[in-house]
Formats: C-alpha cells, structure tokens, sequence
C-alpha cells in the first residue's frame, strides 16, 4: 500500500471554536493507482491534499506513506518526504520566473543533493519526455501555459517520487492545453508513475481511474471507473 | 545542496533586482568607505608628521620663549625674558652634553631692489635649520656653512617678497639692499601649499641670512638683556639621553633668567612633540571611526529592513521552494548567504570608494592616506558580520513561513 490515511482529522481553531475540516478520512491508495479527489469549494479536498503532500499535519488519525507514519514526523522530515517522495503539479504552475525551463526542472534535485551533472542529465531527459527539448533554456514567460504546466510537470518528476500530486491542474489552461496535460498525467500512469489529482473538474476527474468524491470533510461515494477508462 | 548553488541562487535574486540591491548596499557603501578613508587619512598623517620630524632627529631639543599672547597676561609678576644669543652660548658652553646650537634671528627688514622695495622679515639661521625644517628651494641654492663662517653678503629670499620685487625677473645674482646692507640673492624658497603652509607662511615675505650676518647688524632686537633668538635648537652628544640634557638645559635657563614661579621659556624635543601629536591623531581617528561605526550600524539595519520586504515579497517563491523539499535549514542558509552577499559586495565598493578618495586625498595634500592591509580586512570582515547579523533575522522569518499559507499568497 503506498498510501493509507485511518480516521484523519482536521479542523482549524477560529476564535474559540474548534471548525472540523476533515472529520475522519480513510483512504487507501495502491502503487500504480490514478486517482481523483472530487468535491465542491469547502469540502475540505485542499486540506486533504495538504496533508497528503505533506505540507500539513493531521489533528488526529495516521497517514502511512510507504509503511512509515508520517504524521508525527518534524518539520525537517517532512520537507524530506516531500521532496523525494511527492511530486507536486500547481494550478499556478509555480515557475521560478528568473530560471529557465531546465533549472526549474533541476530545482528538486538541487535540495536533494544529487550532483550536478546527473541533474542535467536527468532535467533533459525529463524535458525531452513532456515535448519540450527545444525549451530547455527558455523562461517561463516564454512558454505557453500547456508547456509551462509540462515544465512543472518534469520538475514534479525530478526526484523518481513515489506519487504525483496534482491540485487543478488544468484549471489555468483552455480545453485543448488541459486535455494535453491529462494524455500526459495516463502516459506516465501507463509507465507506472502514481498520479493523485484533486480538481472540482468533472471532466478531469473522470479521467482518473478511481474517483473519491468529499463532502464536508467525509468521504462520500467512491466509484471504480476502471472498466469505463478501458 | 552546496554553498556555491546557494551563492549562486543568490546571485540571481540579487542580479533580477539590482537597482534595489544596489540602494541596500549604500548605507554600508558609505560606512565602509568612511571607515577606510578615516583610518587611511590617519595613518597617513602620523606618518607624515614623522617624516617631517625625522630629519629633526631624536637627538634635537628645542627651545623657544613662552609668552602668553599679548594683552592676555594672566600674572603681571611674571617677568619675561627673551632668549638671547647669550643664552645660546650659555647652553652651548656650559652643559657638556650639547655639541652643538643653533638658533633664529628675526628682525623687521627692509629689501630694494632697482629703487623697489619692500617690508619683510630677516631671519638670520645656519643652513642645518632648512634641512631640519623640511623647506625646499625653487631656484638657486641655500648658503652653506662656510658661508656662515665667512659672513658671506648673501640671501635667501620668501617666494612673495621675491615675485614682488623682481616680477618675472630672475632674482638669483642680483644685488639687493636688506636694511641698507648689499646682499647678493642665491636662491629663492618654493612656497608651500596644502595643510603645513600656516607653518611655514612666515617665510613668504622672508630673506634669509647667514646667522653671522644678522648678527653683526641686528639693531631692533637687541634687548637690554641681549641679542633676541627667537629658537634654539640643540643638538646633543651620542650617548646622552635627551632627558638629562632637557633637564639641564632647564635648570640652567632658570638661572640665567631668575625664574622663581613660572618658566619664561619653553623646552622640548622632537620626541615629545610627536608623542602628543600621535595621541591627538589616534584619538581623532578613534573618534571618526566611531562615528563611521555608526554609519555601518545604519547600513546594517538598513540591509535588514530591505532584506524584510524581500521575504515578504517573496513569500510565494519561498512556500514553493519548500513545498520542493527546501528544508528551514536550506531556506534559512539561502537568505542568509544572500545578505552576506550583498553585504560583502557593498563592503567590497565601500573598501574601493574609500581607498579611491584616500589615493585622491594623496594627489592633492602632503598627506598620503594608507590604505592598511588591518583596514582592508577590518572593512570587509565587519560587513561580512553585518550581513550575518542582520540577515540572520530576515532568513528566519523566511524559513519559518508556513508553506500552505506561503503557497497560497499572490
């Protein structure tokens, strides 16, 4: 099991009340999966994947990633995790605007200490992956939105992480970029790659093959789409 | 993740913004460089105040009159007496350890020149006192002992009283008339110019004599006591410690001149001259550094409050750079090397702005200003410091954003 989230719960102090977000989420995803996490504004699916990605810390309730319990890890373990083991894929594409496409690519690679020279390697090859071999040394500002995406796609990718995590990430892009973006995201699904998507999309998340819909802070339905993705 | 990726990390920011980065480095710019000049211009100027007592020599003591100004005398008790050429002999004759005395004649004079003239000042001296005395010729020569010796009829003129008598005429050879006696001009002095002119002004309208000349016709400052000297020098035997002789020297004026309270006279050397100059030029250069300290305090904070707008600025790339995998540590370390950066490089402007004005203060004083190799470091060490110490402050408040909050900033 790659994933495995038991009776996890959120909720946010305001004032002196205590506002449950998540109210008890229990999820397991395999290695290999194509997930999608659907529910409307307030649902609590941004905070769900926050602490998917690591980037928060449950209330109560235990996250296995790979068999560890990263719940209770410190700040600086968690910044480890996120950094090898989940590749994160912005609505925003969150480009560094000063650094060209291959730097950006090679940024995850710079805070795992990989050396130089593999970096560049791998960036390009990255690049050459999502079609982008001629941008390799432009910025972002010279990029369409669907390559900007591809670019950050690549740097999600950058340190072989066990899952990728995508919070809208068509939501910037017209119809025809974002249906590239998701032939991308079933590309690397088919090579073996992990794929989480959250979106309120539902055209997106039909492309996923399993879909888990949230709704005030539960879990409300899940529907296997293998059959209708084949 | 190395040191150089983070310095070149950076670099970047700094060079994506750097007007900005250059306005954070101006209040330590400044700093810096008044920090180098200041110690610059001070150890240029003991050094010069050495070199100009050099030729003085260890082995010199001085004496002169010590009157107060006029009509600021405190004690009407105090008789003064001038010191005389008599007193000179004395000193010369009666204390073993001198070898040898020289003084200063001075009267008012007057100097013609083909029926121009003009009101000076004659000094009578033995030319060791224009060695001594640091002065240089313009044209010509000075006289010579042996001048001294034989009385010989010649002057040396101050440049004004030169240029006034003989415009664009050469003066070396000519006949002149000093006080109604012929003198034949020899040389004519340079003037100086810069910081050590008011020391030395008194010889613009001068004719300079060999002492023997003067004395023969000194007329206004023969005193009931004597001929007057406006300064002896003494110069004392190898082995004898200036001190003994200062104190003899002393003692043996005090007898001369009846002093029963205050000294009529005044006695030094070289030695003591420069000691008190040194004292007064380090505790001015500690002053005005402390003052150009303050400076660096401000570009300091100066760096810190620009640093501030920065994290704020960049709160998105920071909660990005995290959700990478960019540890506190990694976040921390990057702001960090990015005010020492900055701070090192103004250090580094500052050090060249303030060695620059030092090498321009030289081309245009006396004083050379020295750069110190202490200076170099002290200037670029304390910026390094700077930069460490007040952008440890921003760096934390970066690598303690939280990453979802960070994130989701515009």
């Amino acid at each position: 099991m790659l994933i495995r989230l038991e009776n996890i719960r959120k909720s946010y102090k305001l004032g002196n009340n205590e506002v449950p977000v998540l109210r008890g989420i229990d999820l397991d995803i395999d290695s290999g999966e194509y997930v999608a996490i659907m529910g409307p504004s307030g649902s609590g699916k941004s905070t769900l994947m926050n602490i998917i990605g690591c980037l928060d810390r449950p209330t109560s309730g235990n996250y296995y990633l790979n068999g560890n319990n990263v719940a209770t890890l410190d700040r600086k373990a968690l910044a480890q995790i996120r950094n090898r083991e989940i590749g994160f894929v912005f609505q925003q594409f969150n480009l560094m605007a000063r650094s060209d496409a291959l730097e950006n690519v090679m940024l995850p690679a710079l805070y795992a200490g990989t050396p130089a020279k593999e970096r560049k390697v791998r960036a390009t090859e990255l690049l050459e992956r999502v079609g982008l071999a001629a941008q390799i040394q432009q910025r972002p500002n010279q990029l369409s939105g669907g390559q900007q995406q591809r670019v950050a796609i690549a740097r999600a990718l950058m340190n072989r992480p066990s899952i990728l995590l995508a919070d809208e990430p068509t939501g910037a892009l017209d119809t025809r970029t974002g249906e590239e973006v998701l032939a991308l995201f079933e590309e690397l699904n088919a090579e073996g790659i992990t794929v989480l998507v959250i979106t309120h999309d539902q055209e997106v998340g039909n492309r996923a093959r399993r879909l888990v819909r949230l709704r005030d802070g539960l879990l409300e339905t899940e529907t296997s789409q293998v059959m209708s993705a084949q | 993740m190395s040191w150089l990726e983070n310095l070149k990390i950076a670099a970047v920011a700094l060079w994506a913004n750097w007007l900005r980065s250059v306005l954070t480095m101006l209040g330590l710019i400044i700093g810096v460089g008044s920090v180098v000049l200041i110690v610059a211009i001070g150890v240029g100027t003991q050094k010069f105040v050495k070199d100009q007592f050099r030729s003085f020599g260890t082995n010199v003591v001085v004496v002169s009159e010590d009157r107060p100004p006029d009509g600021l005398t405190q004690n009407t008790d105090r008789r003064i007496k001038p010191l005389t050429v008599e007193d000179m002999e004395a000193l010369r004759t009666q204390i073993g350890a001198i070898s040898r005395a020289s003084g200063i004649l001075s009267e008012n004079g007057r100097v013609v020149w083909n029926n121009k003239d003009a009101d000076g000042r004659i000094y009578g001296m033995e030319p060791e006192l224009a060695r001594i005395l640091n002065w240089s010729i313009r044209k010509g020569r000075f006289f010579t002992d042996q001048e001294v010796q034989q009385r010989a009829r010649v002057a040396v003129l101050g440049e004004e009283i030169a240029d006034e008598l003989f415009g664009a005429e050469q003066p070396v050879g000519k006949q002149i008339l000093v006080n109604g006696r012929t003198m034949t001009v020899i040389g004519v002095l340079e003037k100086r110019s810069g910081a050590f002119r008011g020391y030395l002004q008194f010889l613009e309208r001068g004719a300079i004599m060999p002492f023997t000349v003067v004395e023969e016709s000194l007329i206004a400052n023969v005193t009931p006591f004597g001929r007057r000297v406006r300064i002896i020098f003494l110069e004392t035997k190898p082995g004898e410690t200036i001190e003994a002789v200062t104190f003899q020297v002393t003692n043996l004026l005090r007898a001369r001149h009846q002093i029963t309270a205050e000294d009529d006279f005044f006695v030094g050397n070289a030695q003591e001259i420069l000691n008190v100059f040194n004292a007064i030029a380090a505790g001015l250069t500690v002053m005005l550094g402390l003052i150009a300290a303050i400076a660096l305090l401000v570009g300091g904070i100066n760096i810190m409050n620009i640093m501030l707008v920065s994290v704020t600025e960049r709160t998105r790339e920071i909660g990005l750079r995290k959700a990478l995998g960019a540890s506190e540590g990694v976040i921390l370390a990057q702001f960090v090397i990015e005010a020492v950066l900055i701070s090192v490089l103004g250090g580094l402007i500052g050090l060249g702005l303030g060695w620059g004005t030092a090498a321009l203060v030289g081309a245009l004083s006396p004083i050379k200003p020295e750069v110190t190799p202490m200076a170099v470091f002290l200037a670029v060490g304390v910026a390094t410091g700077i930069g460490l110490f007040f952008g440890v402050f921003p760096a934390r408040r970066a690598a303690r954003l939280d990453p979802i909050v960070a994130l989701r900033t515009e």
